[in-house]
């Protein structure tokens, strides 16, 4: 009987309070996986205070330079795109934080947008400038820019095996022109 | 020494007052939730969870701008159009049968000739079609030949536009679907007595 009584309170315990004030907040960390990844916003640090910004404009400015050069051989094709890519998207430190500010604002004026940001780091960056960073992308209000922390450097993206633009169809029918980097 | 004699009665009621009580405490805290979570509705029982995005070890792809399909039709924007009056066309000729044959250009104005006018015995009809027609410009997605066949007895098709043999312009990127607006300006005719064959992707 005593069993029985115990078994109740802990039953009117556990489900009369399963949510109090001080809830755990998410914590993101995904895992890489062996796959093409896909985020909206690509962050490339140097080991100078100069980073490279991809965005959604990046695949407009590849379709226009695969316009342009597409003459080319393949090779030469990709270390084109990939040199005026990096040229016209590299931005300094103060660029680089006045672009996640607007991006923040943008978040925390569109609650429901989720946005997904790649920062590559390389091993020699120091950890206060990945820490600075992630702390901007978290303190939307909504939490909802996303982040995936990952290693690499600006040379390994310059060796990458393909620059092209291609074309997705989501589930809705909507059409874009996504920029596909592959290592 | 009641409890004594039927403990397990009193036991049993106990648990049942209990779980009573429970009943009702949840029923008032699940009452003060949002409707969606209380319980989960039946279209969501089936879905997949959402994968959150992931980096990826063999590439990266970053989401472009969405492509926004381009629409050919009449340009209001442009100036100088006319609609044709369609009252007026009953008035002065109700059993007019006209086919215009025009060509729509690269700047999307809709060009044709005298000849391209078959108005036999209806000629104050095709006069009045042939003022508006002249004027109307489209989006210039689109170019080639296009037919406007004008029925003004019949029922339902009292406007046929063929504009099946119309090819997009090369100017447009591919990967940009174009849609079939409206065709024609017309003012004081119901749409559902307009037939439009579309034209090609």
């Amino acid at each position: 009987m005593d069993m029985i009584f115990m078994l109740l309170i802990f039953y009117l315990v556990t489900s009369y309070n399963p949510k109090t004030s001080y809830q755990e907040k998410q914590i993101f960390i995904p895992t890489p996986k062996n796959d093409v990844g896909r985020s909206q916003i690509v962050l490339q640090l140097t080991d100078t205070d100069r980073s490279l910004w991809l965005d959604e404009t990046a695949s407009d400015q590849v379709a226009e330079l695969e316009d342009q050069f597409g003459f080319l051989p393949t090779d030469r094709l990709n270390q084109t795109l990939f040199d005026l890519l990096i040229e016209q998207n590299i931005v300094t430190e103060e660029k680089l934080h006045r672009n996640l500010e607007r991006l923040v604002d943008q978040a925390n004026r569109n609650p429901q947008a989720n946005y997904f940001v790649l920062i590559r780091v390389p091993f020699e960056a120091p950890y206060y400038r990945v820490v600075d960073l992630i702390s901007t992308i978290s303190s939307t209000q909504f939490y909802n820019i996303r982040y995936g922390c990952v290693a690499g450097t600006l040379e390994e993206l310059r060796l990458s095996r393909e620059i092209k633009t291609v074309l997705v169809e989501d589930s809705q029918g909507n059409r874009k022109r996504n920029l596909r980097i592959e290592f | 020494m009641t409890l004594k004699r039927f403990p397990f009665w009193y036991g049993g009621a106990a648990l049942l007052l209990a779980g009573c009580l429970a009943f009702v405490l949840r029923w008032i805290q699940m009452s003060k939730l949002p409707e969606d979570s209380i319980s989960i509705p039946f279209s969501d029982v089936e879905k997949q969870p959402e994968i959150p995005p992931r980096p990826g070890i063999q590439g990266i792809e970053i989401s472009g701008p969405e492509i926004k399909a381009k629409r050919f039709e009449i340009d209001l924007a442009r100036s100088g159009l006319e609609s044709l009056d369609w009252k007026q066309l009953m008035a002065v000729d109700p059993h007019a049968q006209i086919i215009v044959i025009g060509t729509v250009n690269a700047q999307g104005q809709l060009l044709f000739a005298v000849r391209d006018i078959r108005s036999e015995g209806h000629p104050q009809a095709g006069v009045i079609i042939a003022k508006a027609l002249k004027t109307w410009v489209y989006t210039p997605f689109k170019s080639g030949s296009i037919e406007f066949t004008f029925n003004l007895p019949s029922e339902g098709k009292k406007l046929v536009i063929d504009a099946s043999r119309l090819r997009r312009r090369s100017t447009v990127p591919a990967e940009v679907p174009i849609l079939d607006g409206p065709l024609f300006y017309i003012e004081g005719l119901d749409s559902q007595e307009i037939r439009q064959i579309q034209s090609q992707e």
